[in-house]
């Protein structure tokens, strides 16, 4: 509670919970707010925004709010789906990694140093090339290879939980391993979870826009990567439609940055510590500039 | 270690891809059983996985990585061109991102809470969002006919000259390189903010303040020192990225280098092509992780003990 009423006075926080929840919505009720269907023309190909067609036609002459709308769907549907994916995979095993501390950790370690230095992209599309194109096999690939940022965070975390007072007392008192993580450890993680969730929508959303781009969306639904894939290959760039471009890229742009700043403001929230380190030389600074002003 | 891992991780992953060379070649109706089994053969798909394995392990310390599915040529020769090509693009724009960023980066730190520091985190966080392909695809639109916009070099040059050719190359790489510097600017220009305002903070900064040293000695010999450590970890780890990074980038710009070579490999099944520009990119992302872990012992000596 106390870090609630902490994150509802930075305006940041405010600002990307509002684009992410805006976001959600708009996914949730999809259909109900498409003005025109999304698999026939309602317009002359490459129409311009006008008031018919907000933002315009794409290049058979389908609605291109429609389209970021439904698309808006499929596109966070990977993002929360991935991110929980990740969450899973990277909060279980950061969790029992330092819980458990000894050989398992050294184990998960070497794993997901492994998994760090392996380059993503290449790796999701060779993956996406070997499943095939669906937006499930989209989902599991992010999610696979984007839980080793999550789990590191959270055995750190675990690590400095695990010799505090709290959990001592409650082992001598005979408490057990599954239950000391569910009251102990579970709840003081939950904020670093929801941070790294957050993060990893913003990350899935990047992702699934790249592997559409590449050509290994799913060919069967309308996401933000493959509109602007299809705008690119089906000559948008050449007839000058910058309408059939920009929705899809603002919108990604948008939902990244709104998790970025909600997951940061998390993290700042908190550890205090990384939102006054900067006092004193800010007033360093400032002085000696007046002082060299003065002379 | 980790590369001979990596190594192996590539054989496994590979070998697990559906279908082979065969099946795509013997799409040839008709084709006698035989006929394929001699294709099979030819490309050692006939042999056990062990053996396979084996003999890739041999074959890769001789520096082979066999032929190219798509133009049996061997994929060590191919891949290398297509770093060649790529390097000088990613290269430029990173390299100008990191001087950029470390400057802006420097400067925010130092006005921190003002109107400037504010718009330059705005900016750098906003850019950092940007989808790669998309700020690719604006800057083709915006500047299709001033720069050129697909390729590496211009076909029609007739005789160039040696400074004809690099002119040309140099237009051709600014639109890409420059997606690449906008791309990853923001990262570098956040990351050196927020350890510059860390090592503000210390007390060795405030010593040399308490001495009366000037502000750029402050800034740059004392605070900016501190600061370095995050610095080349994350162009380290940049750089290791490029290679494979450009990706988007040679897909829109249509830049015959590794990114693009990556996404016709996988429309054509070329899986030892595959193959050999994954372990590339690896291997290069290992051996600069393992620079930035030697640059980092240089300058900080306390990370050794």
């Amino acid at each position: 509670m106390r870090l609630l009423r902490r994150l509802a006075h930075r305006p940041t926080i405010i600002a990307g919970i509002v684009i992410v929840l805006a976001f959600t919505l708009v996914a949730i009720f999809a259909p109900l707010l498409e003005p025109y269907p999304t698999d026939r023309p309602s317009g002359e190909p490459f129409e311009p925004p006008s008031s018919a067609h907000w933002l315009g036609t794409d290049d058979v002459g389908v609605d291109m709010l429609s389209l970021t709308i439904a698309g808006t769907q499929n596109s966070m549907l990977v993002g929360f789906a991935a991110a929980f994916v990740a969450i899973l995979v990277g909060g279980t095993v950061g969790i029992i990694a330092g819980y458990r501390g000894g050989w398992s950790e050294t184990g998960v370690v070497g794993v997901t140093d492994f998994f760090l230095v392996i380059p993503g992209l290449p790796l999701m599309i060779v993956l996406a090339a070997i499943f095939g194109q669906s937006i499930y096999h989209i989902v599991v690939v992010i999610g696979l290879l984007s839980w080793m940022s999550v789990s590191y965070v959270v055995r750190a975390q675990v690590h400095t939980l695990k010799v505090r007072g709290f959990v001592a007392r409650s082992r001598s008192l005979g408490a057990s391993d599954s239950y000391i993580i569910r009251r102990h450890i579970l709840p003081h993680v939950a904020p670093l979870l929801v941070a790294q969730t957050v993060l990893a929508v913003a990350i899935a959303v990047f992702f699934e826009a790249a592997l559409a781009f590449v050509g290994l969306g799913d060919l069967e639904r309308i996401s933000w990567g493959t509109i602007l894939q299809q705008a690119f290959q089906h000559t948008a760039v050449s007839a000058g439609a910058w309408w059939a471009i920009v929705p899809p890229g603002v919108c990604i742009a948008l939902v990244v940055l709104g998790c970025f700043l909600v997951g940061q403001g998390v993290e700042e929230a908190m550890n205090p510590r990384l939102g006054h380190a900067h006092v004193a030389p800010r007033s360093f600074a400032r002085r000696s500039t007046w002082v060299e002003e003065e002379r | 270690m980790i590369a001979f891992l990596a190594i192996s991780f590539s054989f496994v992953l590979f070998r697990a891809l559906p279908g082979d060379a065969v099946t795509n070649i013997s799409r040839v109706p008709n084709m006698p059983p035989e006929a394929r089994e001699a294709i099979r053969a030819e490309f050692g798909l006939d042999k056990p996985l062990s053996t396979q394995y084996v003999l890739y392990l041999k074959e890769l310390v001789q520096g082979n990585l066999g032929l190219s599915f798509q133009t049996r040529q061997p994929v060590l020769g191919e891949v290398l061109e297509r770093v060649r090509n790529t390097i000088p693009m990613v290269g430029v724009g990173a390299v100008v991102a990191i001087l950029v960023g470390t400057l802006i980066g420097v400067s925010a730190a130092y006005r921190q809470g003002t109107v400037r520091d504010r718009a330059i985190t705005g900016t750098a966080m906003v850019l950092y969002a940007l989808p790669v392909q998309w700020l690719a695809i604006l800057l083709l639109v915006a500047f299709a006919g001033v720069l050129p916009t697909s390729g590496m070099s211009d076909p029609y040059l007739v005789d160039p000259s040696f400074w004809t050719v690099l002119l040309d190359r140099l237009r051709h790489m600014v639109l890409p390189s420059a997606v690449v510097t906008l791309v990853i600017f923001g990262s570098f220009a956040l990351v050196v903010r927020s350890s510059q305002l860390e090592a503000l903070g210390e007390d060795h900064v405030l010593t040399a303040r308490a001495k009366g040293y000037g502000n750029r000695r402050v800034i740059w010999r004392e605070s900016f020192r501190s600061a370095l450590l995050p610095l080349v970890t994350l162009s380290t780890l940049t750089l290791g990225w490029v290679i494979a990074g450009g990706i988007l980038v040679e897909t829109v710009f249509s830049w015959p280098g590794v990114g693009l070579a990556t996404v016709q490999a996988v429309g054509g099944r070329d899986y030892p092509m595959l193959q050999g520009i994954f372990l590339f990119i690896t291997l290069s992302v290992v051996a600069f992780n393992f620079l930035g872990d030697v640059l980092h012992a240089v300058l900080d000596p306390r990370v050794v003990e």
